[in-house]
C-alpha cells in the first residue's frame, strides 16, 4: 500500500489543512487586533496630549518661545492663516509634512487623525485640531517669519498639530510578527508529526484485521481476527469475524455437499465398474451376462435418479430456477397423485387414504409439487413397514394451505428433526442405501416449498410414526 | 483362501463375493463394523476386505481394533475416500492394502493374490511340489508338465495343501479355509474332494503325494 493512499496519510492530511487555517487565523487575530489596540492607543494618547497643551496659558507663545517640553520624537505646530497665507509656529522649526486638507479642516473646526511619513522614512501619526488662541495676538517668533511691516497678525482660529512617531508600535508589531512567523510553522509540523503518530496508532488494529484476513484462506478458515477492544475496530472485527463464522459454515456445507454426492455417486459406479470387469474376466453364458447387465441397468438407473436430483439441487443453489406460477386447485390435483403412487403402496400392502378439503387454491407449479409430495409420500412408503398405512390430509389454517402426509413407521428420533431436511443426511444410518433413499428427497421438498413461499415440518414419535405438514399461502 | 468381506452396500458385496468364488476362494460377507469385527476375530480367515464408511463401526476402527486383539490377518480397506490423508489413515491403522472404490475387479483380485503370497515363504505366484506345479495367477494346474483340470473347490484345496507342504492338514482345516459358514461341516465333502484330485493327478502317484494320515488329516509329501 502506498503512503499517500492510506487512509492515516489522508487523515492527517485533513487534519493538518484545518490546524494550519486555524493557526493563520489565530496569527493574524492576534496581529491585527495588537496592531489596532496599540493604533488606538496612541491616537488617544495623541487626542489627550493635543487637549492638554491647548489648556495651556498662552500654549503660542510657549512653542513658539523654545520652552516647550516635549516627548521624545514628538511634533507640535500651529497653523493659521496670516491674510492669505498659511502660517505655522512649530517649536522645532521645522514645517511638518502635511496633508493640507487635514489643516483646512481643522480649521473649520474639525479635528482629524492621519498617518504621514518624513523624508527620512519616519513614519508618524498626526493628529490637528481646532484652536482658539486665548491671546490672539501673535507675535512673530523664532520661526515665524512674518511679511515685512507685519508686527503681529491677530488670529482668531488656528489648528493645533501633535504628531508622533509609530515606530514603537512597528517595532512591537514586528516582533509579534516574528513570534508568530517561528511559532506556527514549528507548531504545524510538530502537530503533523503527532497526529501522524495518532494515527499511525488509532489505525494499527486496521492493519491487524488486513493482515489477519489476507491470511485466512479456505484451509484455515477457523482462524479469527483477535478482538481487544470493544471500539469502532473491535466492532469491525467482530463484524468480520461473524462474517468468517458464516462463511465457513457455507464452506463446510458445501464441501460435506461434495463428499457425499461424490461417495454416492461412487457407489453405483463400483458396483458397475465391479460388476462389468468381472463379467468380462472370462466367456460366460448368456443368463451370466443377462444378470450383470440387469445389475448394471439398475445401478446406472439409481446413478441417473441420483444426478437429477443433484442437477436440481443445483440449479436451485445458482438461483437460475425459471418456474412459471399458476392456480393450482390441490384436491384434485393430490387425488390424482394418490391414484398414481398406490401402486406403489400396494407393493408393500399399505393403505393410502386421503382427507382432502375442496376448493383449495394455492399459487404454484404443477410440476414442482408433484414432485414435493411424490417425494413425500415415497419418503412415508420407504418408512412404513408392510401391512402400515399413510394418510394424506388437506385443511387450511387462516390464509394458509396445509398438506399433511403422515404414516405409523419407524419415526425419528426428535433430536434428529432438525437435521433431516438436509442434504445427505439420514436418520438411520445403519439402514444406509438398502431402502433406496439418496438422501436428498427432503432437501428437495425443502427447496420446493421455499419457492412456494411456504414452510415444511416434520414432527414425530419414535416407533409410532411421522408427519410432514407443507404449509403453503392461498392464492 | 477364505476372505471375509465388510461392505454396507450389500450388492457390491455381492459382486465381489460372486467374483471371489469365481477364483476359488470362501467368502463371507457381513454388512456393518460390529459384524466385521466379531467375524475378523475368529482367526479363520486368510484376507479381510473391510469398507470404511460403514455403519455401527467404521472399516478404520474395526482394523485397529483387530490389530490391537493382535488379529494379524492381512486387510485390504476399500473405500471412496481416496484423499492422501484417509489413505494414510487407513494404512496406518494397521491395514495392509488400501484399494479405491470404483475399482476394476481384475486390481482386486492381484491384491487379495498378492496378500496371499506375503504368507509364504517364497513369494512367488507359482506354487511347486514335486512334478506338481500350481499357478495362482492363472489358476492351472500341472503335473509332470501335463495340464490338469479341476474345479474351484478342488484348485482350493490343492492349493491349501501346497501352501503347507509336509504339514499334516486336518479336515477342519481345509473347510475352514475352502469353504465359508454356509457349509454343513458333517459331511464328508473334504474325503470326496481330495479322492477327486489324487484321481485327476495321477491314479498311483496321487495317493503318493497327498498322503492320509490316520486320524489327523491329510499331508502333502515333498521330497
Amino acid at each position: 500500500m502506498k503512503f499517500c493512499n492510506s487512509v492515516r496519510f489522508r487523515f492527517t492530511m485533513y487534519y493538518l489543512g484545518i490546524l494550519g487555517i486555524l493557526l493563520v487565523l489565530l496569527g493574524f487575530g492576534i496581529y491585527y487586533s495588537l496592531s489596532g489596540s496599540l493604533h488606538k492607543n496612541l491616537d488617544e494618547k495623541l487626542k489627550a496630549r493635543a487637549k492638554q497643551i491647548a489648556r495651556y496659558r498662552d500654549a503660542v507663545s510657549i512653542i513658539s518661545g523654545g520652552t516647550f517640553e516635549e516627548e521624545p520624537g514628538e511634533h507640535v505646530a500651529f497653523f493659521f492663516y496670516s491674510g492669505e497665507n498659511l502660517r505655522f509656529i512649530s517649536h522645532r522649526g521645522l514645517p511638518p509634512p502635511l496633508d493640507r486638507n487635514q489643516v483646512e479642516q481643522a480649521l473649520r473646526g474639525r479635528d482629524s487623525l492621519k498617518d504621514e511619513t518624513l523624508r527620512n522614512s519616519v513614519k508618524l501619526r498626526v493628529y490637528i485640531m481646532p484652536y482658539t488662541p486665548d491671546n490672539p495676538y501673535i507675535r512673530p517668533a523664532r520661526f515665524y517669519r512674518p511679511d515685512p511691516g507685519e508686527a503681529y497678525t491677530e488670529v482668531r482660529t488656528a489648528a493645533l498639530m501633535v504628531a508622533r512617531p509609530v515606530a514603537d508600535i512597528e517595532n512591537t508589531l514586528a516582533q509579534l510578527r516574528n513570534v508568530l512567523l517561528i511559532l506556527c510553522p514549528l507548531i504545524f509540523i510538530i502537530s503533523g508529526a503527532g497526529g501522524l503518530f495518532l494515527a499511525e496508532r488509532a489505525f494499527k488494529p486496521v492493519d491487524k484485521i488486513t493482515e489477519t484476513t489476507m491470511q485466512i484462506q479456505e484451509k484455515n478458515l477457523g482462524k479469527r481476527i483477535p478482538v481487544y477492544s470493544n471500539d469502532e475496530f473491535g466492532k469491525l472485527a467482530s463484524a468480520i469475524n461473524q462474517m468468517f463464522e458464516r462463511l465457513e459454515k457455507a464452506f463446510n456445507r458445501q464441501k460435506q455437499f461434495t463428499s457425499d454426492a461424490s461417495h454416492e455417486l461412487r457407489a453405483p459406479v463400483a458396483i458397475i465398474q465391479a460388476e462389468s470387469t468381472l463379467a468380462l474376466e472370462k466367456d460366460r453364458t448368456g443368463e451370466e451376462y443377462r444378470q450383470s447387465l440387469e445389475n448394471i441397468a439398475q445401478e446406472s438407473e439409481r446413478m441417473s435418479g441420483l444426478l437429477n436430483q443433484l442437477l436440481t439441487l443445483a440449479r436451485a443453489d445458482s438461483g437460475k430456477e425459471q418456474i412459471r406460477f399458476s392456480p393450482v386447485l390441490l384436491e384434485p390435483f393430490l387425488q390424482n397423485l394418490c391414484s398414481d403412487i398406490d401402486i406403489l403402496c400396494r407393493e408393500k400392502d399399505i393403505t393410502l387414504t386421503t382427507d382432502l378439503q375442496n376448493n383449495i387454491t394455492i399459487n404454484g407449479n404443477e410440476g414442482s409439487l408433484r414432485r414435493l409430495f411424490h417425494n413425500l409420500i415415497d419418503n412415508a412408503i420407504r418408512h412404513t413397514p408392510e401391512k402400515g398405512s399413510i394418510k394424506v390430509t388437506l385443511t387450511t389454517e387462516g390464509k394458509t394451505a396445509v398438506i399433511s402426509v403422515s404414516d405409523n413407521g419407524s419415526g425419528i428420533p426428535p433430536s434428529e428433526i432438525p437435521m433431516i431436511f438436509e442434504r445427505f443426511y439420514r436418520a438411520d444410518k445403519a439402514r444406509t442405501r438398502e431402502d433406496g433413499g439418496s438422501g436428498l428427497g427432503l432437501a428437495i421438498c425443502k427447496h420446493i416449498t421455499e419457492l412456494h413461499k411456504g414452510r415444511i415440518e416434520a414432527e414425530s414419535t419414535p416407533g409410532k410414526g411421522s408427519i410432514f405438514r407443507v404449509k403453503m399461502p392461498l392464492s | 483362501m477364505r476372505i471375509l468381506i465388510a461392505d454396507d452396500d450389500r450388492k457390491l458385496c455381492e459382486i465381489v463375493k460372486r467374483g471371489l468364488e469365481e477364483h476359488s476362494h470362501a467368502v463371507d460377507c457381513v454388512y456393518n463394523g460390529n459384524d466385521g469385527e466379531c467375524y475378523g476375530v475368529s482367526s479363520v480367515y486368510d484376507l479381510i476386505i473391510l469398507d470404511v464408511m460403514m455403519p455401527d463401526k467404521d472399516g478404520v476402527e474395526v482394523c485397529r481394533n483387530l490389530r490391537k486383539l493382535r488379529i494379524k490377518t492381512p486387510i485390504i480397506m476399500l473405500t471412496a475416500k481416496d484423499a492422501i490423508e484417509d489413505r494414510v489413515l487407513g494404512l496406518d491403522s494397521g491395514a495392509d492394502d488400501y484399494l479405491v472404490k470404483p475399482f476394476a475387479f481384475a486390481e482386486l483380485l492381484a491384491r487379495v493374490r498378492a496378500l496371499g503370497r506375503r504368507e509364504d515363504q517364497t513369494r512367488t505366484p507359482e506354487l511347486a511340489a514335486g512334478k506338481l506345479i500350481l499357478n495362482t495367477v492363472t489358476q492351472e494346474v500341472r503335473w509332470d508338465g501335463q495340464l490338469i483340470d479341476l474345479t474351484s473347490k478342488e484348485y482350493a484345496i490343492l492349493e491349501y495343501l501346497m501352501r503347507h507342504p509336509n504339514a499334516v492338514v486336518s479336515r477342519t482345516m481345509i473347510e475352514d479355509k475352502v469353504w465359508n459358514f454356509d457349509l454343513d461341516s458333517l459331511s464328508n465333502l473334504v474325503d470326496v474332494y481330495i479322492r477327486r484330485i489324487r484321481q485327476k493327478i495321477d491314479a498311483v502317484e496321487g495317493k503318493n503325494i497327498i498322503q492320509t494320515v490316520r486320524g489327523a488329516g491329510y499331508r502333502l509329501r515333498v521330497l
